[in-house]
């Protein structure tokens, strides 16, 4: 398992939600994710997860341990923010906007959204009268749809290996006297 | 000597400490349940879930996150405007029933008393309880009715209330928690006091301050107001249900000997082979096996 995802501007997502630790900074620590490594060389360390390098830390913060929870780079990152992407989908908003779409259109995989449900209901329910069992049968479809759009988040969800690397950063170049030149 | 050592050497040295971790992710599906089946439910909060006031959706990602080995149900029938006796006489069947009948687990409605209608506590119970019958009793346009729709259940948690833009955070608002937690007692379900959880740890400072909570023209939080609001929610709900907040931690300790050894393959190799328990980590009868998740719950 892992903590949710929340808006944080990357180039394409522009609310920023990160101020929630700005307003209340005990979230941040009541919420624990944790990398703690002991006893390291002192020195400053770049902590990459498969590949890319997501926080540097020195070897007492590494020995305290990191509070993934409020680390917003790299592919758990992606994973999380995919998560709150694809539930948006599913409620037929735009990722960006956060504005849903017209009802005229499906949602974006090609099948029935939170939009499109909510238009059959006000068919099927006020317009068409139907109640009981005829109502809820005559909203299988969209329900069946909105499964679609679970499976997908759950997909996105699921558990996948990845790589951690810790790596020390290199010293600073060494500084010559001028007779060594 | 690891002091003697270049910064290279380090980097290949921690390269297999990182099979080590990406092992113990793969051991943290065998952790202990917080979770026993799916998280099916409905979110309500009108207006503070609807358009670019997107709360629902932060909220139910907390619960696809933390429960992903299952198929999670979770969908909002918030609608701007709408007070609780509209969600009663308008929605409640409508767009519950449907969801609320496909369900093959017990679902949740997290239902916010908001500002629509002004209402006061004793509205809030009011209405809530007619809200709080279904299922199996919806309002079907007509009258209080059992559709005889099975459902496998569905138990109902009032949100508490938020604050609004005003020097006391808005007595109104106050008041509505006031009757959530009076609903929340009838109803033997955990009490979700989210006005005095914002306020009282961030918002009555931010809102003569920062404005970081919020809020728009319409009085809406902002999008980090919505985060501290979905996190505070699950603070409250956590004891009662078990809801993490811990999502786990990797403990190594580079000076031990376990370090040297697990740059040999075969040693990670032999601790998979000889690990039972909670995860390939925990066995330590060769001395080694120092990293693990370690749940502190």
């Amino acid at each position: 398992m892992m903590p949710p995802g929340w808006d944080v501007p990357d180039g394409t997502i522009t609310n920023d939600a990160r101020a929630c630790f700005t307003v209340f900074p005990m979230l941040a620590q009541f919420f624990t994710w944790t990398l703690q490594v002991t006893n390291l060389p002192a020195g400053n360390y770049t902590v990459a997860i498969d590949g890319s390098n997501v926080v540097t830390l020195t070897d007492v913060q590494l020995a305290a341990g990191w509070n993934m929870f409020t680390n917003y780079n790299g592919a758990l990152w992606a994973q999380r923010k995919e998560v709150l992407g694809r539930k948006r989908d599913q409620e037929g908003l735009d990722r960006v906007t956060l504005v849903s779409h017209g009802g005229g259109s499906l949602g974006v995989l090609g099948t029935g959204d939170l939009v499109n449900y909510q238009g059959n209901a006000d068919l099927q329910y006020v317009t068409n009268g139907k109640r009981g069992s005829a109502y809820v049968s005559a909203m299988a479809t969209l329900i069946a749809d909105m499964q679609v759009y679970d499976n997908a988040i759950q997909a996105a969800a699921v558990q996948t290996n990845h790589v951690f690397s810790i790596s020390q950063n290199p010293p600073p170049p060494p500084v010559f006297a001028p007779f060594h030149r | 000597m690891v002091s003697l050592m270049k910064p290279g050497i380090y980097n290949l040295r921690f390269t297999v400490y990182a099979a080590v971790v990406a092992f113990c992710l793969l051991a943290m599906a065998a952790r202990a349940e917080y979770f026993t089946n799916e998280i099916n439910g409905v979110f309500n909060a009108s207006s503070y879930d609807t358009a670019t006031h997107d709360w629902g959706n932060t909220f139910a990602c907390y619960f696809y996150c933390a429960n992903p080995t299952r198929t999670n149900h979770i969908y909002s029938w918030s609608r701007s405007g709408s007070n609780w006796n509209l969600d009663y006489t308008d929605q409640e069947e409508k767009w519950c029933l449907p969801f609320e009948a496909s369900w093959n687990a017990p679902g949740f409605d997290w239902i916010l008393p908001n500002d629509n209608g002004s209402f006061l506590s004793n509205d809030i119970i009011h209405y809530g309880t007619n809200i709080f019958a279904g299922p199996p009793v919806y309002y079907n346009g007509t009258g209080a009715t059992n559709e005889g729709i099975a459902t496998v259940g569905v138990t109902h948690i009032p949100m508490g209330g938020i604050p609004h833009d005003s020097a006391d955070g808005d007595s109104g608002a106050k008041s509505r928690q006031a009757g959530s937690e009076a609903l929340a007692g009838l109803y033997v379900v955990p009490t979700v006091a989210l006005w005095d959880m914002t306020w009282t740890n961030g918002v009555s400072t931010d809102r003569s301050g920062a404005r970081l909570f919020g809020f728009d023209p319409g009085g809406h939080p902002w999008q980090a107001g919505l985060l501290g609001m979905t996190l505070w929610s699950i603070v409250a709900l956590a004891p009662a249900y078990n809801y993490p907040t811990n999502f786990g931690s990797m403990v190594f300790n580079w000076g031990g000997s376990s370090v040297a050894k697990l740059l040999r393959g075969e040693w990670i190799e032999r601790e998979r082979k000889h690990s039972h328990g909670n995860g390939p980590f925990r066995h330590d009868a060769a001395g080694l096996g120092r990293a693990g998740w370690h749940d502190h719950q």
